[in-house]
């Protein structure tokens, strides 16, 4: 009880900037400020939208998107990254292209996918998916290469098929990397689903803060900032208590059929 | 000679040749019309569009603005976020009061700015700078922070032994011993400065490749649009690599890698010395 008192507390105190730069903004409060809206101005906006409803529809579409592409880009990163990682053949004939794609901006591919496919719900997914599938198949194929070799001569030993030894050993050995690589990925997917909704006005999140923005509705602006802001908070948090859950059990048991 | 074999050794000749393949393969396939998209150009199309690009000094302005705005971002995240950094490090009071409210920003998305910077100075440098600087800062200031943090703590008494003033142990003690997680932290800011301008460009100002890269998916000159990505990738390559190249070079750098490097590698000696090798 004591622990969590101090906690709380310890809470309280770290966020007393931002709530004193808050109530400070509030206190002054520039009436009818077209740039300053006073925060309980952008309470009040989104309390609005939430009542129009069609706030919680926006959100659900960001986060749908949001989901499906992490996803989507776990799976093929972590099996390209693994082919790649397994064979250092492949990994040298592809190296030139994945340096290329690694140190190309990832909004870079939104304009090149809405030339060639123009505006659909598929395109959202596709490159947010191909945006953040990049660091997870790098991380993969990184830590699938630097597997110990007494690992692989464990694999030999007991000949295990090929299946078997990634599934046993050469997957669990890498998911540290692999849990870094998706959180490496997490605010890519944030940044460039927002991105897309910003540019093609396609229903989400982005798209409502852009289209507030044009109409100079500023305390909405604030508003969704700080919904926007929330949402990172939250899904970059959740990931983290989901990998701390994974990692609890790593490094990993031997599986039944070796004991 | 011996030179000239050891480079054609570095070629990563497997590399380039897929390289090669898939060119020729996108080029092939839509001559022979395997590939039937619309707007995707031919690489040779490409080439002719970077190469006139080139030479109209329109590839060459953008480049500038763009370049110019990293570095300029960046540069100045790097000063906020080491202030900043050190501060809240080296202050267990001000790390106290501050530390939930770091959490709480740092994660907040640079993009949802975008419109509030839009509203504040314009189509402008400014909301670019702006928008550049905020998520760049935390990378190096988070780096600076758990930096002063691991800091040993007998280099702190090896400052108060000397009687070293308080500017002196920063300089002199403090900054030498972080500088190899400060440089981990900058590179993380450096990608993020290059991915905020080209957004930014984007939707905020409109100079640069990234708004050049805009300019060509609305007027459908994909072959520009094509030229203007290949440019901002080899421009992350650069970047990328010299920044690497600096960090190696910086005297107190390397000297701290490799102190904190010994330990390390000595570990891994002892690891692969397994059965393995034997």
């Amino acid at each position: 009880m004591r622990d969590w008192m101090s906690r709380t507390s310890h809470l309280l105190m770290g966020l007393l900037p931002l709530f004193g730069i808050l109530a400070i903004w509030q206190l002054i409060n520039p009436v009818n400020s077209p740039y300053f809206p006073a925060p309980d101005a952008w309470w009040h906006s989104l309390v609005k939208q939430f009542q129009a409803g069609q706030l919680l529809a926006m959100i659900g579409n960001t986060l749908r998107v949001f989901a499906i592409s992490i996803f989507a880009s776990s799976l093929i990163g972590i099996i390209v990254g693994i082919v790649i990682g397994l064979n250092p053949r492949i990994a040298k004939a592809l190296s030139p292209l994945l340096e290329f794609l690694r140190n190309l901006p990832p909004p870079v591919l939104v304009p090149i996918a809405i030339l060639l496919m123009g505006y659909s719900k598929s395109l959202q997914v596709l490159v947010v998916t191909s945006a953040t599938v990049w660091p997870i198949i790098i991380a993969t194929a990184n830590a699938v290469k630097l597997t110990h070799p007494l690992l692989r001569d464990v694999a030999l030993t007991l000949h295990l098929s090929r299946f078997r030894t990634i599934r046993d050993i050469v997957y669990p050995s890498a998911l540290p990397a692999i849990l870094m690589g998706i959180k490496v990925a997490i605010p890519i997917a944030i940044v460039v689903t927002l991105l897309i909704e910003m540019i093609t006005l396609m229903p989400g999140i982005g798209s409502l803060i852009v289209r507030a923005q044009r109409e100079f509705r500023s305390a909405e602006v604030y508003g969704l900032l700080i919904l926007v802001g929330m949402l990172g908070f939250m899904l970059n948090h959740g990931y983290k208590i989901i990998e701390r859950s994974i990692m609890q059990h790593w490094p990993p048991s031997a599986s039944d059929d070796f004991k | 000679m011996n030179m000239f074999q050891r480079y054609i050794n570095g070629i990563n000749i497997s590399g380039v040749v897929v390289l090669g393949c898939m060119l020729g393969l996108w080029e092939t396939s839509m001559h022979v019309g395997w590939l039937d998209l619309d707007y995707l150009p031919l690489p040779s199309n490409i080439a002719m569009a970077f190469w006139t690009l080139c030479m109209s000094g329109e590839m060459f302005t953008n480049t500038i603005h763009t370049l110019r705005s990293v570095l300029i971002g960046w540069g100045v995240a790097t000063v906020i976020g080491l202030s900043c950094g050190l501060a809240v490090g080296l202050s267990s009071t001000l790390r106290r009061f501050s530390w939930a409210t770091i959490e709480v920003l740092r994660p907040l998305p640079g993009i949802a700015f975008l419109p509030v910077a839009i509203m504040l100075f314009n189509f402008s440098i400014e909301t670019e700078l702006a928008i550049i600087i905020y998520p760049t800062v935390w990378p190096i200031l988070v780096a600076a922070m758990t930096g002063v943090s691991v800091v040993h703590a007998r280099l702190f008494d090896v400052s108060k032994t000397l009687r070293l003033s308080r500017y002196k142990t920063i300089f002199s003690v403090i900054l030498p011993a972080i500088t190899p997680a400060l440089m981990t932290g900058c590179r993380v800011g450096f990608s993020i400065a290059l991915i905020m301008a080209v957004i930014a460009e984007m939707l905020g100002n409109p100079m640069g490749l990234g708004h050049a890269i805009i300019n060509a998916q609305l007027s459908m000159q994909s072959e520009n649009m094509f030229a203007y990505v290949l440019m901002i990738g080899v421009l992350g390559i650069m970047l990328n690599a010299s920044l690497m190249a600096t960090v190696q070079s910086l005297p107190f750098s390397k000297s701290a890698t490799m102190q904190s490097a010994k330990p390390a590698q000595s570990n891994s000696n002892r690891l692969s010395k397994g059965p393995s090798h034997a």
